[in-house]
């Protein structure tokens, strides 16, 4: 299986996520210390510096940094933000993929996946609805075989 | 196949769980006493407490009742419930770990604890635990033994020597449990023997302490004396539950038994053992001793129970010993191990306690004086586990990696203050994450935090290795990348670090692969 890596839309996903949750933020802030203006201005500030390193280098770098691919019976996933991660998780071990969708992920067609391997799981956001199928279809059908 | 009870010593069990019950009868009382009532009035109304108290034990007989087991060759089977029956049945092919515990306030009735363990369930506790008769017991277990031996495999018998079986009772002993047994033994004296009689044994240690102190402030002294009394009884209980330590080598099966007060046994599956550790402590890496333990589903999952293999031992009669009754995880020599430079990746966790507590310290005693003298004390007493830690990660950066062979690996690390050998096959390795820090991108090096297969999280964390040895020793490298043939260059580039993993391939012969 070839090298597969996050589509543009997963980012346009987070960064619409972002820009919600900052508004949202920024709107209680405005209900409840508006009156305290040092705090509220300090608080914005924050709140936007926040944002902006999300938007502009959390986030690309998350995209840009994730791949995965399925070879000689392992999965192996690159990712990590700052940190550099390569996970690899053996087929065989297992023992069952789920996929799931949240509300916002169904007009970009993503779905993220879910491993549980024996003692440990592995979660995978944000895949194109026909890569997450794929993958979950692969590792069920080679479970089976085994 | 006939079903069985269990020992009616099971009932006690069964009462246990009915006696919140007796909530009424004391909020009865309780009420009465508020209302003005007297003994009379009370007593009129007792029909009731006895009725409760009745019904308790009613419930806890008929659980009692409807509780059977039955052992066939193809498993357990388990009945249970009143009016909400569940049947349970355990493939014996699915069963990984039996045990059996015989406690000593069990034996004068004759009743013995049977634990059977599988990869299901929670982490923390057991699958089934049934207290059964002696005989019954015994019988599941030997007929549990006979299915996974083999009459072509002669068994293999070890019995370690008194003075392993203390060393290692040493290794296990922790000061934390003494000193938490005796400081609930003297919270608890005043409510359970009175105000005056805790008082009596808090004067008394005062005395102690005042009288052994030898110029030391005595607040430290009684530290020091509770933290060695402490492992002093954390030691005389180890030394009691290894006692009689016995292995016994099956053609499937690993039997350990051991304890005099309470005899534990237990059966393992030997296809199901996750890995064996090879422990030292910094103590027993100065004598030369090493203690196996082993890890699978259902051994050591309770408090008190056994996890040890094979007890303290010098490395040749150890590695004799682990021949002898496991060749199959035979330990491969170091062949990934850290560069030279990567000792602060070591050292840098315990240095900064050891350097930062003295500073404290000696903050502290310019503003308060008058305690400069404790404050010192505990300063003293605070950098000896530091030191202790420092000692350890040294010891770590001259022994950590990993070896294979085959598909063994071999993983050399320090975890906890004490230094980890772990031998484990590959199907059991549950996830193995290379984890590489800005700073050690530079150095193109990585830690390996490998993930073994176990009922709870498992982490075995490797520092500082070279990264392409790293994914070539675990076959991770994309098989269609071209392999970085040239020299590499001393700064990385923003590609490099954007996508390291790629770009650390190269050409060289794989070590193990030679043999």
């Amino acid at each position: 299986m070839k090298k597969i890596v996050l589509p543009r839309r997963a980012l346009f996903l987070w960064q619409l996520r972002a820009v919600l949750v900052t508004f949202l933020a920024a709107f209680l802030l405005t209900l409840l210390l508006s009156d305290f203006l040092f705090w509220y201005r300090l608080s914005l500030i924050l709140i936007g510096l926040a944002f902006l390193f999300f938007f502009c280098v959390y986030y690309p770098l998350k995209r840009i940094k994730f791949s995965f691919f399925l070879q000689s019976g392992q999965l192996v996933v690159d990712c990590g933000v700052f940190y550099n991660r390569r996970r690899i998780i053996p087929l065989d071990n297992i023992q069952y993929v789920t996929t799931l969708r949240t509300p916002d992920m169904l007009p970009f067609s993503l779905s993220s996946v879910m491993i549980h391997s024996v003692g440990t799981s592995l979660y995978l956001p944000c895949l194109s609805l026909a890569d997450a199928q794929n993958l979950q279809e692969y590792c069920v059908r080679r479970k089976k075989r085994g | 196949m006939s079903e069985h009870r269990t020992h009616p010593v099971t009932l006690l069990q069964m009462i246990w769980r009915f006696l919140f019950l007796l909530i009424f009868p004391a909020a009865r009382g309780f009420l009465t006493a508020l209302s003005g009532g007297n003994v009379a009035e009370w007593l009129d109304g007792a029909w009731k407490d006895i009725l409760i108290i009745a019904a308790i034990l009613l419930l806890a007989f008929l659980q009692w009742w409807c509780l059977r087991y039955r052992w066939e060759s193809v498993g357990l089977s388990i009945r249970r419930g009143v009016l909400f029956r569940q049947r349970m049945f355990i493939p014996a092919a699915k069963i990984i770990t039996m045990s059996l515990t015989r406690p000593f306030y069990l034996k004068p009735v004759g009743g013995v604890r049977l634990r059977v363990d599988t990869w299901a369930g929670a982490g923390n506790s057991t699958d089934i635990s049934l207290i059964l008769p002696k005989k019954a017991a015994e019988s599941i277990f030997s007929k549990r033994e006979n299915a996974l031996s083999d009459l072509d495999f002669a068994p293999r018998e070890y019995h370690p020597k008194g003075l392993y079986v203390t060393c290692l009772a040493a290794i296990l002993s922790s000061s934390f449990a003494g000193v938490l047994f005796f400081a609930t033994f003297i919270s608890q004296t005043g409510s359970l023997l009175g105000q005056e009689f805790a008082d009596r044994i808090t004067g008394t240690f005062e005395r102690l302490t005042r009288a052994i102190a030898w110029g030391i402030p005595p607040a430290t002294v009684a530290v020091a004396y509770l933290i060695i009394f402490g492992w002093l009884y954390s030691f005389i209980r180890n030394l009691i539950r290894h006692k009689n330590f016995v292995v016994r080598r099956r053609k499937n099966e690993l039997y350990i038994d051991s304890g005099i007060i309470t005899n534990r046994s237990y059966s393992i599956r030997l296809d199901e053992i996750n890995y064996i550790d090879i422990r030292q402590s910094l103590v027993t890496k100065l004598l030369g001793l090493h203690s196996v333990f082993v890890n699978a589903v259902g051994y050591g999952k309770e408090k008190d129970d056994i996890s040890a293999m094979i007890p303290a031992n010098p490395w040749e009669r150890l590695q004799r010993h682990l021949h002898f009754l496991l060749p199959e995880f035979a330990a491969s020599p170091r062949q990934v191990k850290p560069n030279g430079g990567a000792i602060f990746r070591f050292i840098l966790d315990p240095l900064l306690p050891t350097l930062s507590i003295p500073v404290a310290g000696s903050v502290l005693a310019m503003l308060f004086p008058s305690w400069a003298d404790f404050t010192y004390s505990i300063v003293w007493m605070a950098m000896v586990p530091c030191l202790w830690f420092l000692a350890v990660r040294l010891l770590d950066f001259f022994s950590s990696g990993i070896g294979r062979q085959g598909d063994m690996f071999t993983l050399r690390y320090s975890s906890r203050g004490q230094l980890h050998i772990v031998v484990l096959p590959r199907e059991r390795i549950s996830q193995i994450v290379l984890r590489q820090s800005p700073i050690q991108a530079f150095d193109r090096r990585c830690d390996v935090l490998l993930y073994s297969m176990s009922e709870k999280k498992t982490r075995h964390h490797i520092r500082n290795l070279d990264i392409a040895q790293v994914m070539e020793i675990f076959d991770c490298n994309e098989t269609s990348a071209i392999p970085f043939t040239g020299d590499q260059k001393p700064m990385i580039s923003l590609t490099e670090y954007l996508h390291p993993f790629p770009n650390y391939l190269r050409q060289w012969n794989p070590f193990w692969k030679k043999r």
